[in-house]
């Protein structure tokens, strides 16, 4: 599927978006914190898991209001993974 | 010992040339905080009649900071302008940061209350508890910075800070804004033109003097504890620092929020070509922060030689999605001259964007246009409308009148996306309830930042809600309105919020004023204003009626991302909403409610 990266994720990827299959966001997170480690795994973790105000996203919708780390995923899915951010 | 206020107040009548000084009513500072709640209580008693048009010589312009204005408390750089507003007649509150504020409070006063109506061109000139009336004949016509450029060589001071108004607020543009600092804008509401009514053309102002601490040595622990917080938190320190606000254009379009061709759509395909991310690479220059803030989410940007600031989230989607425009350096350009001419880039957009609609829909005719193109996306229009509504030319005469008063001209008001005939900010409502509900209900009309429940909502900051809940949401709608009261009338940043909750602006207010606030009367302050506010706009000729939405957010589902066919319950939204306030099923404040807010 389709993984899009935004503000300092594009920084510590390099990227704005790459392909990656995996058969659920657990394992797709996984894969990503396997290539890019530590700069990644502090933007999106503090101790106590995600932070405060991460935000991904199974084709628009917050993974929250789906199945979470079980939402499943397939190739045709866009993922969209959010460091915390605000604004106004 | 007392802190945080000067205690002074200072009172210009136009009308008659005289000016004054008065002591600064301390028992109702207690109560109202300073800032937006402070200069409503003043804005009430003074202009007794609420009926009143907002360009008569009766309607009070006050410039109010609040007791932390000034202080190093972090961002504690804003000013409030309060008066009715022309947009729509409401209680104006429009908010700025920059320098002005804290300078004003260094030259010695909490408040600068306008009344009458001077006959010829003034700026007012403040210098360390000293103020007079100067000729402003030579600065009428002129633009923002033009204006704050020559009181600069007048005064020979650079350090002079100027809050001025722009050829928009001159020529009585609804949606007119004080600038100051060059790009800082109290921009919505239309107070631009209240002061141009009044024919005051800039207040200048410098100081040398202090804010005192009341706690002084409990202050320097509350000041690291807090700095500590914002310094740890991703969102202020990193998000916006990095990419300032228009951080949010790809998270918001991503999750079908971003208002596309005037709240057609609620997502864009360009978004991610004129985002935050996409700014930061190709025109940032550098950060810009305002007085005392770590933050520092003002971008400097620079463009084919001008010297711009932002455009922020908002003036970036107004002029990009909302009209379907692609072109970023139009979209700079365009932003750079609304500051210059000073108009509020949000109702300035939105106003073009029904333009636009209507025009497409075949109810403007291509005659009536002398030649401006009204097609979706076309930037030179964009660049050229600031131009031609600042100055009333042509059909920009029309623009000028906001999106309400242009479609309801052509017999079809539901083209205005507006609430309370003010235009609608960033966020299409079918896609977050809550925010929704903050549009209805906001005292000033269609505005976002008197209770920014997108944050809970969309980003999970302080908590995630689900934004297509209703349950629930008004309760925490009103809290965030309160707090937001709180937050607006102590002087500091909204944007702190992100990273500060209620009991840190306790903290920072009691060790600045001396107060002993719990949590509880402060909150209840923030309500209190809140509940003032409301009871001014019912006197004014709103009611419960007012708090809607355009037809479109009611009816017309969602066609396209994934808030597909939603369409925004109102009703129910609302009366949970007045029920948590306390207020009538007319939404009106039940006698109970006023006497606990000692009202
Ligand atoms: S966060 Fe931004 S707007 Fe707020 S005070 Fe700081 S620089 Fe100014």
């Amino acid at each position: 599927m389709k993984v899009q990266y935004f503000a300092t994720l594009r920084k510590i990827t390099g990227k704005q978006e790459e392909e990656i299959s995996a058969k659920n966001v657990d394992e797709l997170l996984r894969k990503i914190l396997e290539e890019y480690g530590e700069p990644f795994r502090n933007a999106l973790y503090d101790k106590d898991g995600f932070r405060k105000g991460v935000i991904i996203l199974k084709n628009g919708k917050n993974i929250l209001y789906l199945k979470n780390l079980e939402t499943e995923l397939s190739d045709s899915d866009t993922v969209s993974i959010f460091p915390p951010v605000a604004g106004g | 010992m007392l802190g945080g206020y000067v205690g002074k107040v200072l009172r210009v009548d136009l009308s008659n040339e005289k000016i004054r000084v008065e002591d600064l009513n301390m028992e109702w500072a207690r109560k109202y905080i300073g800032g937006r709640g402070l200069a409503t209580k003043y804005y009430v008693e003074i202009t007794k009649d609420a009926k009143i048009d907002p360009l008569d010589e009766r309607n009070a312009l006050i410039f109010a900071t609040g007791p932390l204005t000034g202080t190093p408390a972090p961002s504690a750089s804003r000013y409030m302008v309060v008066t009715k507003g022309f947009l729509n007649g409401a209680i104006a509150g429009s908010n700025s940061g920059g320098f002005f504020g804290p300078e004003l409070k260094f030259a010695g006063f909490d408040m600068v209350i306008i009344e009458g109506k001077a006959k010829s061109p003034k700026y007012l000139y403040i210098n360390n508890g000293k103020a007079e009336l100067r000729d402003a004949k030579h600065l009428w016509g002129k633009d923002t910075h033009e204006t704050t450029e020559m009181l600069h060589k007048e005064l020979k001071d650079d350090k002079v800070e100027v809050a001025c108004i722009g050829p928009a607020g001159e020529n009585l543009v609804r949606f007119s804004a004080v600038i100051n600092d060059k790009h800082r804008a109290a921009g919505r509401t239309g107070v631009g033109a209240v002061m141009g009514s009044k024919k005051l053309k800039a207040i200048a102002v410098r100081g040398t003097g202090k804010v005192t601490i009341a706690k002084k040595d409990e202050f320097t622990n509350v000041l690291k504890d807090k700095l500590k917080k914002i310094k740890e938190n991703p969102v202020t320190s990193q998000g916006l620092p990095t990419y300032g606000t228009a951080v949010l254009v790809n998270i918001i379009n991503t999750q079908g929020l971003y208002p596309t061709k005037n709240f057609q759509y609620g997502q864009w395909e360009h978004a991610n070509e004129l985002s935050g991310e996409s700014m930061s690479e190709k025109y940032l220059i550098k950060n810009k922060a305002c007085f005392a803030c770590p933050i520092a989410c003002g971008r400097v940007t620079k463009l084919d030689g001008l010297d711009s600031e932002g455009p922020e989230y908002e003036s970036l989607w107004t002029m990009s999605a909302d009209l379907g425009i692609a072109d970023f350096k139009k979209v700079i350009e365009a932003n750079y001259y609304c500051d210059k001419y000073g108009l509020d880039t949000i109702s300035f957009g939105g106003t073009l964007a029904a333009a636009m609609e209507l025009y497409e829909k075949g109810y403007i005719s291509k005659k009536e246009l002398d030649g401006l193109d009204l097609t979706w996306g076309n930037a030179d229009t964009l660049v050229k409308a600031t131009e031609l509504v600042a100055f009333r030319k042509g059909f920009g005469n029309k623009l000028a009148e906001g999106s309400y008063r242009l479609a309801e001209s052509y017999g079809h008001p539901e083209f205005s996306m507006s609430a309370k005939k003010q235009e609608l900010p960033a966020y299409d409502p079918r896609g977050a309830y809550g925010h929704a509900l903050e549009y209805a209900t906001s005292n000033r009309g269609g505005c976002h930042v008197r209770g920014y429940m997108i944050s809970p909502e969309i980003l999970g900051i302080p908590e995630k809600l689900d934004p297509l809940k209703v349950e629930g949401k008004g309760a925490y709608t009103k809290m965030f309105q309160d707090l937001t009261a709180v937050i607006d009338s102590s002087g500091i940043c909204l944007f702190t919020s992100f990273a500060l909750g209620a009991d840190d602006y306790r903290d920072l207010l009691n060790v600045v004023t001396g107060f002993d606030y719990t949590t509880e009367e402060m909150m209840l302050a923030g309500e209190r204003i809140w509940n003032l506010e409301r009871l001014y706009d019912l006197q004014a000729g709103f009611t419960g009626k007012d708090d809607t939405l355009p037809p479109r957010m009611l009816r017309e589902p969602m066609p396209d991302g994934p808030n597909k066919g939603s369409v925004v319950p109102l009703e129910k939204l609302l009366s949970d909403y007045y029920a948590a306030r306390g207020w009538t099923p007319d939404g009106v404040p039940k006698e109970e409610k006023l006497k606990s807010l000692q009202l």
